[in-house]
């Protein structure tokens, strides 16, 4: 297992992959930052509604008594911009990107049967395989969640930066990379399953982006029932995951859940593979 | 007789269509075992099946004499298909990749392998940009880490140039005759399988149709004055008595060969006809390996 894990880790290092996600996450930090700036700038009355296709609604307050609107970009803040980056699931979309042609391309270009074909245990690769995805995954989402941080400093300026609530901050991105983790393990699960990039990408997307909507309806089936399916979802934790105080019920349903989900994923990867013909 | 491989009845069914049926395949240690079979006949799945990469439906598989075939495997060394390659790595980080999950220690062991295949000079160069023949020594290399005890290897000369096929060809005699490594080879040149190949198996439609050893091909393949007459055993006893001949057949009820004095075959000839026998066809007989194969497998060039 260490040895698969060796070689795992020495793939990761020589992707460049990564680094190309971490660029574009961090071009869309720019993008959320300049755009936040662009709003100020608006509300300010320096630049005309409308500049660069961003429309300022009147905010009620500052139309009552004239005053200018507080400042959009210190409200929104570095924990607002993180939570755009996860909650928003741009990371989740990268993610399910990386994982599926890190996992994918084993199949089709068929290094894998170059493991099988030496004997090592089919569980022992696919778990292998799991754990260089979800670090994989991991790297990346402290990569742009550091992105995110560094480029606050710049756009709020020292003072408004150091006012940030970083207890909270460290929950909240402690909180979207333990969902990541188990996002990657249903990635990687999916990627398995499919065993074609262009599959293995759109059902994970749609399994990211669309998931959220089956749970929604499962919680109207079973509205009768005291708690909600949804809240027993990955996908719908990231989604729902509090910015500030975050409720400790909350970090503990989220840590049981994810655990469930790393299992149930893990379980179903291994009996597929164990079973499946490898190319 | 110690086996490197042996199955029994194994069997491999894709929705309706049976793609190998119950081979019985016997592969000695320490032989060169040439598995001929057109294209689709089942050769590759079977090699699948041995390597683990399929499961069969039915049958048994046995590698160096027991059914742990997981531990077993460890001694295997495959290049089934396309080899195995990360296209955008280079030579030598694929086989650096290799030899970390082989957990083999010694880091110079990849530039050794690169050196062993031809490969050294390609080592930074992309796999991606490869040629054919290039990703074949590559997979070739993969195949030898970890020093295999048996080879399984699916076309390994396919897009080789000729001196390629020459090196891969003295390689694996090399391996087979210096480290004693088993070698299970498919390939459809079959005179290049023909100088190396001790023993051979050919596959018909999923069923494995014959076995035999090298010898047994040389015996068959060699010249011969064929008769073809009214009375097989009539004519042999002729051909004994007046014509003294020792080394013959009779492969059907009509059919003599002979296998000795064949540059008297005038003197048989007038001898079957001065006794009466209805000679209907004489010639001078003699295949190579591919002609007696396209014989065999009914068939044409697509072995």
């Amino acid at each position: 297992m260490s040895n698969l894990l060796n070689a795992e880790f020495y793939k990761l290092r020589k992707s460049r992959g990564i680094y190309i996600g971490v660029l574009a996450s961090a071009a869309l930090v720019l993008m959320i930052y300049g755009s936040l700036v662009m709003v100020d700038k608006i509300n300010q009355g320096v630049l005309e509604n409308g500049t660069g296709g961003i429309v300022v609604s009147p905010v009620a307050s500052s139309a009552e008594d004239g005053s200018a609107p507080e400042s959009m970009l210190k409200q929104v803040g570095v924990i607002g911009v993180l939570q755009q980056m996860f909650g928003g699931h741009f990371v989740g979309i990268i993610a399910a990107i990386l994982v599926s042609i890190f996992v994918i391309r084993e199949f089709s270009s068929g290094m894998i049967k170059n493991l099988v074909g030496k004997g090592y245990p089919r569980p022992a690769i696919f778990l292998a395989k799991m754990i260089s995805a979800i670090v994989l995954v991991l790297v990346f989402e402290v990569a742009v969640a550091a992105v995110s941080i560094l480029l606050g400093i710049p756009f709020l300026r020292w003072e408004e930066f150091s006012a940030t609530p970083w207890e909270d901050v460290a929950v909240y991105v402690g909180l979207q990379l333990l969902f990541g983790a188990v996002i990657a393990a249903i990635f990687v699960l999916a990627g398995e399953l499919t065993r074609n990039l262009a599959a293995g990408i759109s059902v994970s997307i749609g399994v990211l982006l669309f998931s959220t909507t089956l749970t929604a309806g499962l919680d109207l089936i079973f509205h009768g029932i005291a708690r909600k399916p949804s809240e027993y979802w990955v996908l719908d934790l990231v989604s729902v995951c509090p910015l500030t105080d975050v409720p400790s019920e909350f970090i503990q349903r989220s840590v049981l859940v994810s655990a469930a989900w790393f299992v149930i994923t893990l379980a179903l990867g291994i009996l597929h593979f164990r079973k499946a013909d490898v190319k | 007789m110690e086996y490197a491989l042996k199955t029994d009845g194994i069997t491999k069914i894709y929705g309706k269509h049976t793609v190998v049926d119950h081979v019985d395949m016997h592969v000695k240690k320490g032989a060169i075992y040439g598995f001929i079979g057109k294209n689709g006949a089942g050769k590759t799945t079977f090699m699948r099946m041995v390597a683990g990469l399929a499961a069969p439906a039915a049958g048994s598989i046995e590698l160096f004499g027991s059914e742990e075939l997981e531990k077993q495997r460890q001694r295997l060394g495959t290049l089934i298909e396309q080899p195995g390659l990360y296209g955008g790595l280079t030579a030598r980080d694929n086989l650096e990749v290799v030899r970390r999950s082989l957990g083999i220690t010694r880091k110079h062991a990849v530039d050794e392998m690169l050196e062993f295949v031809g490969l050294s000079h390609a080592g930074k160069k992309k796999v991606r940009n490869f040629s054919m023949g290039m990703k074949q020594r590559l997979g070739i290399a993969i195949a030898l880490f970890r020093n295999p005890d048996f080879l399984i290897l699916d076309e390994p000369i396919n897009g080789l140039d000729p001196e390629g096929i020459k090196e891969v060809r003295d390689l694996l005699s090399k391996l087979n005759k210096e480290k004693q490594i088993t070698i299970l080879i498919s390939s459809h040149i079959l005179g290049e399988l023909s100088k190396i190949a001790t023993s051979y198996g050919v596959i018909k439609e999923g069923a494995l149709i014959e076995e035999f050893e090298a010898e047994e091909l040389r015996h068959r393949c060699r010249r011969c004055v064929k008769f073809v007459v009214d009375d097989a055993q009539r004519a042999l006893a002729i051909l004994e008595e007046k014509c003294h001949i020792t080394g013959y057949d009779v492969p059907g009820k009509e059919v003599i060969r002979v296998f000795d004095r064949l540059d008297s075959s005038w003197e048989m000839n007038r001898e079957l006809i001065a006794e009466g026998i209805r000679l209907k066809e004489c010639y001078l007989a003699g295949q190579d390996l591919e002609g007696y194969f396209m014989d065999l497998l009914g068939g044409t060039s697509d072995v």
